[in-house]
């Protein structure tokens, strides 16, 4: 793109939508939407956001992943558990399932479980305007605080790294976690890795203001320099059509972001895919503008300095927003 | 060949030398050719953006002059990158170039399966450096190699030794000196050739020990090699990414952040700082300059026998 020698059709990434779309470099698809008959209500309602841009949509949602809780079908049958309902469930629960080298959770020092459970409290990432971190606010202390003190204050959670696994998913596969916030892609991880855990799946429970998970959603845009937007948009609609899309579902990897899929029995007959699809109602979009990434990695040192008992919570998430303005301020 | 000089007559000498330079040049176009498009001319470019404000998607990118330049002692990750970066250098430079130095004495030295062991100390500097961290990350995970090796002898631990913010540049530094030194003992091998035996003989008779022979001789003589390595180690060290990138991409907390992986950073994980990071890249580049020559001041001074 910065060589002037895009392709006609893009695949869009948040952090690629963030900056193309603002500088006019992405097709506004509205009028051949219109043209040829693609309707915004045939996509999951939280997925057509990341795309728009002062009212106009630039791309269409190709798949989106999703955070539910999964756990450790065995370990919480041995210890007489039920699968938790409420975060307070699944604190005592994690307490419960931690003995020796086995912790009750996994949940690592990484914005994008974190975000989750701030979501849930109500908190934000950015102020409205985009030009400014708000991640250090009460609710941002409040959720970042319960976050962590699975690790720092019950140690009923551990860094996958800790518990001798590369990922939250490899230390629930190998059993040193009993539960793990993860997405769709734990399934067939699971499935090819450790067939033999058996593991179920629940949404994440609601927070003090919320039921929230995180989303993650990339998308098919064209080109605003394209010869062929007609063309491009066809092949947009294809991408993001039925046909495509159900292999998509199939694949096991993502979920697609139709709602004519929502009866399929891929997602009817596999609770933990149902799980998924159903918490896309009340998932917000992982969307945090063309800095995104500085955005990301601040978040993810006030965390691991809140882990490594470095900072206080309110300091490391202060210095985060800090660290966040001054991309965002650049 | 012959007849062509005779015929030539008059001034061969001035006619050979003109047609040796033609040729000479000719047989360096290939190399002048991928320097100056390919080096010259990719740090002209980058001097040239570093005086922009550069977006890799933007359309326009203004003209700012030495803005950028002058934002950069403002700048908090690159003074953090800078602090860790020079850490680094010295720690890796210095600790490489004697262990270097040690271990080309040694096997230059007549001990039985010399051979052997010069072949088993150099294998680290055969393999890329990307394989190299991948193993290593194995070798200092919390149940990695590390770990193992020390629970042998009593001390058990679940060190993360890469997640670490005390470790983690240390870790670093220490499976760089393991990768290069052998490269470098190389070179000293090589100058340990050099040295006339007669030097040593001489020596020798007029009874000087081992130590003495190393201090007063070896080490003297060395010095053309001893600047080769201490210039190449700085400019490795100073340029240290792989290892950042593969292994901890700068973490924990910027405990391992380096320059050249912050401008990795600035050039493709975000947008607009561009022109930050090719400010940073020229500000990198004249300080390796500025030390390389420094050191030559420093080590490589004439020879008197």
């Amino acid at each position: 793109m910065s060589a002037n020698s895009e392709p006609d059709a893009m695949y869009v990434s948040t952090k690629l939508m963030n900056f193309a779309a603002p500088a006019g470099r992405l097709l506004d698809l509205g009028p051949y939407m219109d043209k040829w008959g693609i309707k915004k209500s045939d996509f999951v309602g939280s997925l057509m956001s990341p795309w728009q841009y002062n009212g106009k949509q630039y791309a269409l949602p190709k798949d989106f992943g999703d955070l539910v809780l999964f756990y450790n079908k065995t370990m919480f049958q041995q210890a007489g558990l039920q699968p938790p309902t409420t975060w307070d469930e699944v604190k005592s629960d994690a307490k419960k399932l931690t003995s020796g080298g086995v912790k009750g959770l996994s949940l690592p020092a990484d914005p994008a479980r974190w975000n989750a459970v701030l979501f849930a409290y109500g908190g934000k990432v950015l102020s409205g305007d985009g030009k400014s971190a708000a991640f250090n606010d009460s609710k941002g202390v409040d959720s970042a605080t319960f976050y962590t003190a699975f690790q720092t204050q019950d140690q009923t959670s551990a860094l996958p790294d800790t518990l001798g696994a590369t990922w939250p998913g490899d230390a629930f596969g190998k059993q040193k976690a009993a539960m793990v916030v993860e997405g769709g892609w734990l399934i067939p991880y699971m499935h090819d890795t450790y067939p033999s855990v058996q593991y179920g799946s629940v949404k994440l429970p609601p927070g003090p203001a919320k039921q929230a998970s995180l989303l993650f959603t990339n998308g098919w845009g064209c080109s605003a320099r394209t010869k062929s937007p007609d063309a491009c948009a066809l092949f947009v609609k294809y991408m993001t059509g039925h046909d495509v899309q159900l292999q998509v579902l199939q694949s096991g990897f993502a979920l697609p972001s139709r709602n004519d899929l929502a009866n399929d029995p891929a997602i009817t007959s596999n609770p933990d895919v149902k799980n998924l699809w159903d918490s896309a109602k009340f998932a917000i979009p992982w969307t945090f503008g063309p800095h995104e990434d500085k955005v990301e990695s601040a978040m993810g040192d006030a965390l691991t300095a809140i882990f490594l008992g470095k900072k206080s919570v309110k300091q490391a998430l202060d210095d985060g927003v800090a660290e966040a303005n001054t991309a965002l301020q650049q | 060949m012959t007849a062509k000089i005779v015929k030539r007559g008059g001034r061969p000498g001035g006619l050979i030398a003109a047609s040796e330079a033609r040729a000479g040049l000719l047989f360096v176009v290939p190399y002048l050719v991928f320097f100056l498009f390919l080096q010259l001319g990719a740090l002209a470019f980058a001097f040239w953006v570093s005086l922009h404000h550069y977006d890799l998607i933007a359309l326009d990118n203004p003209f700012v002059g030495v803005e950028n330049y002058l934002k950069l002692p403002g700048n908090h990750d690159f003074l953090i990158a800078l602090r860790n970066t020079t850490e680094y250098a010295v720690v890796v430079v210095v600790l490489q170039t004697i262990a270097a130095l040690i271990f080309a004495i040694l096997l230059d030295a007549k001990i039985k399966g010399r051979n052997f062991f010069r072949a088993t100390w150099y294998t680290p500097s055969i393999a890329s450096s990307a394989v190299i961290s991948m193993i290593f990350l194995w070798v200092y995970h919390p149940t990695g190699l590390l770990n193992g090796a020390l629970s042998l002898v009593g001390i058990h631990t679940q060190e993360a030794w890469l997640h670490d913010t005390r470790f983690a540049l240390p870790a670093l530094m220490g499976l760089n000196i393991w990768t290069t030194a052998p490269t470098f003992m190389l070179m000293f091998l090589a100058g340990l050739q050099d040295i006339p035996k007669e030097v040593y003989e001489a020596a020798q008779v007029d009874g000087a020990g081992f130590l003495k022979t190393v201090f007063s001789i070896t080490l003297p003589l060395l010095r053309p090699v001893i600047f080769l390595v201490v210039a190449l180690g700085i400019i490795g060290a100073f340029q240290v990414f792989d290892q950042v990138y593969i292994m901890t991409e700068g973490g924990p907390l910027k405990a391992t952040l380096s320059v050249a992986y912050l401008i990795y950073q600035n050039l493709f994980k975000d947008t607009g700082t561009v022109g930050i990071a090719c400010a940073q890249a020229v500000v990198l580049g004249i300080l390796i300059f500025a030390l390389t020559i420094i050191s030559r001041r420093v080590i490589d001074v004439k020879i008197e026998y």
